[in-house]
């Protein structure tokens, strides 16, 4: 009887010291994903909480530093990066925009993903609770020289990221939403150099 | 059952946000109205080349626009009032003026025409000076020049006379700006 009791609590014990907090699963989700694939929404809400731009299509990347997030709505834009350089394509203007991989760019959202330990090394963590059945953190910059005052990242029970808000210093929310994430997928190194399109206007930034 | 109540929601929030239905002609008292336009900029200059997301708001009390990196962070706020008193700013700093131009010109090495644009962008000339129009075949504003500006439209909402434009380039010595508008709208100035 009372061994069953003890068994029941040094299981149910140990299940709770097993809880992983959302800086955790961070972690794991780093170590354990070398390459993913996503659906995303952006939406940009402005200090009001007004959504000023509404947005979709499907990101990629593999560690280090590679990723290609395209746009299919509200209009066709691919976004590059080989880890040195990256290209903007915009359909409709048809037109390539080229530039190197700076601290402004470093410290966006495709960059933070497809980085080694960016998160961790240049932001302070802390465990967020649980909402909506998702676990938060919340990641502060230990420099100024980010564009971001904080972003908040959610997780859910498989360790995967589902959200992630990116507050800047107007006051702006930037909102990702992931779904069909996929880890480890076989990605071609085709994906992350981009060629321009004949007939494209090419210039540098 | 969880996942059940999740999309659910996301089902139900997609709902609410469904989007309004977006002007594709002037309103009759256009110079009564304020407006927000939605779109892209592409800034050429010295042989480079800025694209950025553009968000302005244009009303009585004056204008804010803001500039979007391609991933959805904020380059640039520029606010400027009814008088012309403007602020511009970054990530890293504030500027100030009495003049927007002259701030857009030291913080991005480029400038908008803000008055003429208000205009510009509706396919009107600026009352303010003579402005000289060719009109196309549906009576659209083909190519406009006005205050030094070339202004070239290249496609428009809809093919009534009274159209929104969709896209435009205005060029200006060595600067060549390219706007494509992918959402308009329109409420009375209060």
């Amino acid at each position: 009887m009372y061994r069953t009791l003890f068994i029941t609590l040094s299981i149910l014990l140990c299940a709770t010291s097993a809880y992983a907090g959302a800086s955790d699963k961070l972690k794991t989700f780093i170590a354990a994903t070398r390459s993913g694939q996503a659906d995303f929404t952006q939406a940009v809400l402005d200090k009001n909480g007004k959504k000023i731009q509404s947005a979709s299509g499907t990101m990629q990347f593999v560690r280090p530093g590679k990723f290609r997030w395209s746009y299919q709505k509200p209009y066709a834009q691919l976004i590059v990066g080989d880890g040195e350089k990256f290209w903007l394509y915009d359909m409709d203007l048809n037109q390539v925009t080229t530039r190197k991989l700076d601290a402004a760019l470093g410290s966006s959202p495709a960059a933070l993903l497809s980085g080694n330990n960016e998160i961790e090394r240049g932001f302070a963590l802390k465990d967020n609770g649980e909402k909506e059945g998702l676990d938060w953190l919340e990641a502060t910059p230990r420099t100024q020289d980010t564009s971001f005052e904080k972003i908040r990242m959610a997780f859910n029970s498989k360790s995967e990221l589902v959200v992630m808000e990116l507050h800047d210093s107007f006051g702006h929310i930037t909102m990702l939403r992931f779904s069909s994430m996929q880890r480890n997928p076989q990605l071609a190194p085709s994906l992350f150099k981009f060629v321009p399109p004949q007939g494209a206007d090419v210039l540098g930034e | 059952m969880r996942s059940l109540v999740l999309s659910l929601s996301l089902l139900l929030g997609a709902c609410a946000t469904a989007p309004v239905p977006q002007a594709v002609v002037r309103p009759a008292q256009v110079e009564q109205a304020a407006f927000v336009l939605n779109g892209r900029i592409s800034v050429k200059y010295d042989g480079k080349r800025s694209p950025a997301s553009i968000y302005w708001t244009h009303g009585a009390a004056g204008d804010e626009i803001l500039l979007l990196a391609p991933l959805g962070q904020t380059v640039a706020r520029i606010q400027c009032d009814a008088q012309g008193m403007a602020t511009l700013e970054t990530a890293q700093k504030q500027y100030e003026a009495g003049n927007a131009e002259e701030l857009m010109q030291k913080a991005l090495g480029w400038s908008l025409p803000l008055d003429g644009l208000s205009h510009w962008a509706l396919a009107l000339p600026d009352p303010k000076s003579k402005a000289g129009i060719e009109l196309d075949a549906d009576g659209h504003v083909g190519v406009m020049h006005q205050d030094g500006w070339e202004i070239s439209y290249l496609r428009y909402a809809v093919p009534a006379a009274d159209s929104l434009p969709l896209r435009f380039t205005l060029a200006h010595d060595e600067l060549e700006i390219q706007v494509l508008i992918d959402k308009w709208e329109f409420q009375p100035k209060h």
